[in-house]
């Protein structure tokens, strides 16, 4: 579904990506760790066109994504949960997830507020009055309204306290049962690889390794390319 | 060459040279024309001096002031009615004070008290603006200029009102007009090179990094500002003793757009610009106001009259500068350093010269007090509802390598903010040397030895290697010989000596990095924070960067706190690791302890990492 | 009494032209981060095919006005500010006192650089009875249609979609076109939003001045910044606040200033709010960031 050639990605002339290669099929669920600075989020920043990619092809079902707009791969069905959830304070929940809904609200907007009855009740309530664990549930709500094809989220338990994070989780855990695709970011590198069929570990603007989750679960590599060589 | 300087005298020479003999050949071009013709020319000198003012303020400061026209109308004013016969002063401003009504100066000194009036306006109104923010300076200037016109156009008996005022001696010959305009462009380039136009230049590279090495925002634009208003001031009483006629619209909104898209189309950045710029848009303002007359151009295409052609013109040429050529003709560069001539430079003089060994003149300041160090203490704050930092302790003694570790969202940069004062906390607070210091701004804690760098690195970009670091120096009040000396010392110790001269916003990462450290480190630090500085870095550069981070303890005696995600360069450098966890401190201690210690590893890895963990 | 309460009437009849000038510089500031220096002209634009149209009925006149004022003020958007959109804020400002100079200058060359005389209809030059009081039937116009843009606005902000996807842009750009939201439709709703506000604006000055000229777009526009300025950035109820502080000062200063001083009146008027700047840098009702800025 998702596939990434050589993509290279610089700010202000620092290159932060040095070819990233990576794909993602159908129903999958990838995960992807790597200490802090090693490009996870510019990579997620330039599949959703929101940071141009100065080199490399990002293909969606054979489209080609480097030069479109945001809200052109956005129409295309990959929505994002960004880093620290973003979502509209000054509008009310119910809003939030208007704005996400597009037009074929009802069923939709129904189906999510039943999956998370705590929206429902704070449903025109302003977002910013939420906990963060509640902003975090909105904001994956609203990244399904969009009906994605591919979801992407990056470091969703950011901030959260441990029980806020199973709750996410859970409901991460219903979604992958439900074969959505999904691209998940996380820094807490065991519980990522516990969650996702396949992870790869990013690290100075590279893939350095990679491997179905059971080959992972023990693997040094990963220890060592976040804690150095003295462990 | 006597010692390491920012640029090669020939460089510097030539920067010099090129805008004068331009603004002589005007002269002399002027000088041997018709009449008209010459004072056409006298009247585009006069226009360049206030170009040169604006030069000063917004190519230096990056903020536009739209008000500088009011310095020149001020200027304009005050010089008119100095040597307007008493005659006429009479007649034309029956309310004027006799002492200004009767006199008669001569427009030497007539010009001389116009600067001094308008410099010391501009010094009292760019008071208060200045320390609006950036966003609103463009706005107020803009109602200073209106204010300005409306007081010049109602106060009748005093400034002849809206007819304006006649019967001005015409004493301001090409000559005359062109001496002014050499003296505006040394003063201009004088003030671009020196430690004030450089802390000005950094506040425009990037207002957060400047004031994090001590320099005050506010100040170093009030000075440009008071610059600008005189030399506007100057410019506007010669042009005023060259038409002879004045009125509040001569001085107002078409020429405020006049000049600007002069010093755009230029390019606002360099004192080069400012002069090219002048030149190509009054030759096409020239050209465009014949045409307005209607001319026969080739064959069978004419046109018919067509007033206001001219402004048209000029607006659409601002508008294609800004949307494709946003840095001007000259790209902002003076005339030593545009491309070619900077190639054919460096081939023939070194860009600094070598130094045998590091001199260590970037000594920091000796610690005050026996309770040396700096600590936080009970720091705490929330923000958007999270709870950022809880109740954190931190304590940097001299000499030592603290590391700042944990996972992404732990709040180590907020800390650090908070240290270095771009953040408050909300309870706790910090103490340098014992000295309560919570809510210091972050320029006041860099000159009491607080140095930092960012996570983003924010480099000044528009500057070269050498001046970005050297600014460092001069942002804590070092004085731009010895700043220099400063620069050149700490580039060499960390490797970067080969790239003074280059800009440096084209450093490839690592050594973006390093310039960071490099400036933090002019400002003589004795406590310096690193946010990340091996982000991005291969394994080598990593080495190399403990190499040289060791070598500033022992040299500069300075302590530094280090927050890192690679590993490798905390074991190495630190003696004291401390851990963060969701603003918490989860572990202090020994790099070993502390890497050891399961809570850590779980933090970052999880559980199923923690137990059984082995290399 | 009476006296007073004729004043408070001026104030805020002042008051309410001024909030709609600032409220269309605002729009263009919460979507595009830019003082827009070419309202003045989208202002100016207008009044002058109400010139033009002299002979026309005025229904006509004014419909066509407000055409203008939304034709200008998207083509503007499209031709112009496009291309700078990623530009820093100062070339944008730049940019749009480029199209200002362009404008004001093709109206000098193609009318006439003097101002020229409009015929104001009869009943806007009368006065109403309003209780004791009697009040200017133009003073009624511009308060009612104060209401009702601020009503309209409402509505749209808060009922529709665009609405929904305007404030959404105003808070995050960027997040809002992660969740498909179209940029440049929002932009360019904003553009004619704010160009039909500056065509009202442009139709009551005339009504108000029986005059057009090039230049009589400048004051209000700088009125506008000040509002906004004052009023606080980029948020709608400031820069309401900010027109009717304005507008109630202004109007206030030509009742009771000494004689002498009523010339000066704007220069007073202009300076004070800068006063309010040094002690607010945000603004009267601009949030204060808690946040680093780093």
């Amino acid at each position: 579904m998702l596939e990434l050639r050589g993509v290279k990605v610089a700010y202000g002339g620092v290159e932060v990506l040095h070819g990233v290669e990576m794909s993602l099929g159908e129903g999958e669920v990838v995960g992807m760790v790597g200490p802090n600075g090693a490009g996870k989020s510019s990579l997620l920043r330039a599949i959703c066109g929101l940071t141009r990619s100065s080199a490399g092809e990002i293909d969606f079902d054979g489209r080609q994504l480097r030069g479109l707009a945001p809200e052109e791969i956005a129409r295309l069905g990959i929505a994002l949960v960004p880093e620290g959830r973003q979502i509209f304070g000054t509008l009310t929940v119910a809003e939030n997830l208007r704005l996400a809904a597009r037009g074929g609200a009802g069923e939709a907007m129904e189906q999510v507020l039943e999956r998370l009855p705590i929206l429902r009740r704070r449903a025109e309530q302003r977002a910013d009055r939420l906990s963060g664990g509640e902003q975090q549930q909105l904001a994956v709500a609203r990244a399904l309204l969009c009906k994605p094809r591919l979801l992407i989220l990056d470091e969703p338990s950011l901030g959260l306290a441990p029980k806020m994070i199973d709750v996410v989780y859970g409901l991460l855990e219903e979604l992958r049962a439900e074969g959505t695709t999904m691209l998940l970011v996380e820094q807490n590198a065991a519980r990522t690889i516990d969650f996702c069929h396949r992870s790869l570990v990013l690290a100075g603007g590279k893939v350095r390794t990679g491997g179905r989750r059971e080959e992972l679960q023990s693997n040094p590599q990963v220890l060592r390319a976040y804690m150095g060589r003295q462990l | 060459m006597t010692g390491p300087s920012l640029r090669s005298p020939a460089s510097a020479a030539i920067s010099l040279a090129v805008p004068l003999i331009l603004v002589l050949l005007a002269a002399v071009l002027g000088a041997s024309g018709t009449p008209s013709f010459e004072d056409t020319v006298t009247a585009i000198l006069c226009n360049l001096i206030i170009v040169l003012g604006l030069q000063v303020f917004i190519g230096n400061s990056g903020v536009y002031s739209f008000g500088q026209l009011g310095f020149a109308a001020t200027g304009a004013y005050l010089a008119a009615l100095l040597t307007i016969p008493a005659a006429f002063t009479a007649l034309q401003t029956p309310e004027l004070p006799n002492l200004i009504a009767a006199a008669q100066l001569s427009p030497l000194l007539s010009v001389l008290i116009a600067a001094v009036a308008s410099g010391t306006l501009a010094a009292v109104v760019g008071w208060p603006l200045m320390r609006t923010s950036t966003l609103a300076i463009p706005i107020s200037t803009f109602a200073f200029l209106i204010v300005v016109y409306n007081v010049l156009a109602n106060w009748d008996p005093i400034t002849g009102g809206s007819s304006g005022l006649v019967s001005i001696p015409r004493t301001t010959s090409v000559t005359s007009a062109a001496i002014w305009a050499a003296v505006a462009v040394v003063v201009a380039i004088a003030f671009k090179w020196s430690a004030s136009g450089y802390r000005l230049q950094a506040t425009r590279e990037g207002e957060v990094a400047a004031r994090s090495i001590g320099i005050g925002v506010t100040r170093e634009r009030l000075i440009a500002f008071t610059i600008s208003g005189t030399l506007c001031g100057i410019g506007g009483a010669l042009e005023v003793h060259q038409s002879g006629v004045l009125s509040p619209d001569t001085f107002y909104f078409a020429a405020s757009v006049t000049t600007l898209t002069m010093l755009v189309v230029g390019g606002a950045r360099s004192v080069l610009g400012a002069v090219v710029g002048t030149l190509a848009v009054a030759t096409v303002n020239e050209l465009l106001r014949n045409l307005e007359e209607g001319a026969h151009l080739l064959g069978p295409i004419s046109i018919g009259e067509t007033p206001g052609l001219a402004a048209i013109g000029l607006g659409l040429i601002l508008l294609l500068t800004m949307v494709a050529l946003p840095q001007g003709l000259t790209g902002g560069r003076e005339a030593g350093e545009v491309e070619p001539v900077r190639r054919r430079l460096r081939s023939r003089f070194p860009s600094t010269s070598p130094a045998a060994a590091p001199t260590g003149r970037a000594r920091p300041r000796p610690a005050r007090g026996a309770a040396g160090g700096l600590r936080a203490e009970g720091i705490s704050l929330a923000f958007s509802g999270l709870q950022v930092l809880r109740e954190v302790e931190l304590a940097l003694s001299p000499g030592e390598a603290l590391g700042l570790i944990g996972p992404n969202g732990a709040g180590k940069t907020t800390l650090v903010n908070i240290l270095s004062g771009f953040q408050a906390p909300e309870s706790g607070g910090v103490l340098l040397d014992g000295e309560e210091v919570t809510g210091w701004s972050p320029a006041r804690l860099t000159r009491s030895g607080v140095g930092r760098t960012f996570q983003a690195g924010l480099p000044f970009a528009g500057l070269t290697v050498v001046e970005s670091v050297a600014v460092g120096a001069m942002g804590v009040g070092v004085g731009r010989g010895r700043a220099v000396d400063i620069a050149v010392d700490v580039l060499e110790r960390l490797g970067l000596g080969e790239e003074a001269q280059s800009p440096a916003g084209l450093q490839p990462p690592g050594n973006q990095r390093l310039l960071g450290i490099a400036r933090a480190l002019a400002t003589g630090p004795r406590h310096l924070l690193l946010d990340e500085p091996a982000a991005g870095l291969n394994d080598e550069e990593c080495r190399e960067l403990v190499a040289i981070l060791h070598g500033v303890i022992e040299d500069f005696g300075c302590a530094i706190l280090l927050i890192e995600h690679d590993m490798n360069v905390v074991m190495d450098l630190c003696s004291r690791v401390q851990v963060l966890d969701d603003g918490e401190t989860v572990a202090v201690g020994s790099p070993e302890e502390v890497q050891a210690d399961p809570a850590v590893v779980e933090a970052y890895l999880g559980t199923s990492y923690a137990v059984g963990a082995h290399a | 009494m009476t006296e007073a309460a004729q004043s408070l009437i001026d104030a805020l009849a002042l008051g309410g032209l001024y909030a709609l000038i600032a409220i269309g510089v605002t729009l263009i500031y919460t979507v595009m981060g830019m003082m827009n220096f070419a309202q003045g002209e989208f202002i100016m634009l207008p009044a002058y095919i109400l010139y033009v149209l002299a002979g026309l009925p005025f229904a006509v006149a004014v419909g066509a006005a407000l055409a203008t004022g939304v034709a200008i003020a998207v083509l503007a958007e499209r031709v112009a500010f496009r291309p700078v959109r990623d530009a820093d804020l100062s070339a944008q400002l730049v940019t749009s006192l480029a199209v200002a100079t362009i404008l004001q200058n093709v109206v000098s060359a193609t009318v006439d650089a003097r101002a020229q005389s409009v015929a104001t209809p009869a009943l806007l030059s009368e006065s109403s009875q309003v209780g004791s009081l009697s009040v200017p039937n133009l003073e009624i116009l511009t308060l009612a249609l104060t209401a009702i843009v601020l009503g309209g606005l409402g509505w749209l902000l808060y009922r529709t979609r665009i609405g929904l996807e305007m404030r959404a842009a105003a808070e995050n750009f960027e997040m809002a076109r992660l969740l498909g939201v179209r940029a440049g439709r929002v932009i360019a709703i904003a553009f004619a939003i704010s160009g039909a506000l500056a065509a009202m604006v442009g139709v009551l000055l005339v009504m108000q001045t029986g005059q057009v000229s090039p230049t009589m777009g400048l004051t209000p526009v700088l009125v506008g910044f000040i509002a906004v300025v004052i009023g606080g950035f980029g948020r709608i109820s400031g820069a309401v606040v900010g027109g009717l502080v304005l507008g109630a000062l202004s109007s206030l200063l030509s009742a009771y200033l000494p004689d002498g001083l009523v010339p000066f009146r704007d220069a007073i008027v202009f300076s004070l709010p800068v006063a309010i700047l040094i002690f607010r840098p945000q603004g009267l009702l601009g949030a204060a960031t808690g946040e680093a800025r780093v």
